[in-house]
């Protein structure tokens, strides 16, 4: 069970969330000129990160507002969160730089 | 006057009392939900109550007849004892109000709230709650939005250990899963001598 830092009331309980997956994935503005390749890499594909992940959850049981956060995929530690429409904040030289999984398969 | 066929969520549970721990409804209580910014309702919103809008997790504000509480950075739940009040005070919000951005909603009729209380308050809670409700951690006039069980509940704590009625907590809880509710915190409360609940399941309540 992880303890999730809500911006608005502090830590807590998982099971009071609700997890929106990747954050800062802009819907196409002109999603009928995409081609069906293009709109199932919007659908469908997300970057699947081993490390630092920017993340969308929702308070549900609490506040029931959404927020951005940063956690580690690899240690669930949370290491940020922010407002939905912000920049991610830059974090502290201490976390490792893993290599993007998908280039191991490039 | 409330409408004489009106018929609370637990109007079909009787109040139970144990040693340490006592459960009763408190029925036909006002209910109005309140959304807008806050910097831009408070003075409006104080002037027509002559509450403070709260503006952190857990705040509440109490009057003498009405009290406000934090539900989220936009929103509240303004709380009046009886339910035609709710309907007043919504006319008077709705009109101290105009102009601001705002949403006012009389949702008394969503909600119950049980009211628990004596010595074993805390603690029959915190068999259901998986926030920390120690003295430290939830003081007085603090309300947490938050799981109770499967439900999704706020729990205001009204009165503390040492206020002269002893410790006493409200359950916000929306109308359809009041019985729920009740019937667990019967069953967290056996040990300080509640009577054991039989939930209603789907069983349709008779008219009354
Ligand atoms: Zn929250």
């Amino acid at each position: 069970m992880l303890l999730v830092p809500c911006p608005n009331c502090g830590e807590r309980d998982q099971s009071e969330f609700h997890y929106g997956g990747e954050a800062h994935r802009t819907r196409p503005t002109a999603p009928e000129t995409l081609s069906d390749d293009e709109w199932a890499d919007y659908v469908f594909m997300r970057t699947n990160t081993k490390g630092v992940f920017a993340e969308r959850w929702c308070h549900t049981a609490g506040c029931r507002k959404w927020f951005n956060a940063l956690r580690d995929t690899g240690s669930d530690a949370f290491l940020a969160v922010y407002r939905m429409g912000e920049e991610p904040p830059r974090l502290g030289g201490e976390e490792k730089e893993e290599a993007p999984a998908d280039e191991a398969f490039a | 006057m409330i409408d004489a066929r009106a018929r609370s969520p637990l109007a079909h549970r009787a109040p139970l009392a144990g040693d340490d721990l006592r459960l009763a409804e408190r029925p036909f209580e006002g209910l109005l939900a309140l959304r807008g910014e806050a910097d831009e309702l408070d003075p409006a919103f104080g002037a027509a109550t002559g509450l403070a809008l709260p503006r952190a997790c857990r705040g509440t504000s109490r009057g003498p007849g009405s009290s406000a509480l934090w539900l989220a950075p936009d929103e509240w739940l303004v709380v009046t004892p009886a339910v035609e009040d709710a309907a007043r005070l919504a006319t008077e919000l709705a009109l101290a109000l105009a102009g601001l951005r705002h949403q006012v909603v009389d949702v008394s009729d969503y909600y119950t709230v049980v009211q628990v209380s004596g010595r074993a308050t805390r603690a029959a809670l915190a068999k259901l709650v998986a926030l920390d409700l120690h003295p430290r951690a939830w003081r007085r006039d603090e309300v947490l939005g938050t799981h109770l069980a499967k439900a999704i509940v706020q729990i205001w704590l009204v009165a503390g250990e040492t206020d002269a009625g002893g410790a006493e907590a409200r359950v916000v809880v929306r109308r359809s899963l009041a019985d729920y509710v009740w019937c667990l915190l019967a069953e967290a409360g056996r040990e300080w001598g509640l009577d054991p609940q039989r939930p209603i399941g789907r069983v349709r309540l008779e008219a009354v």
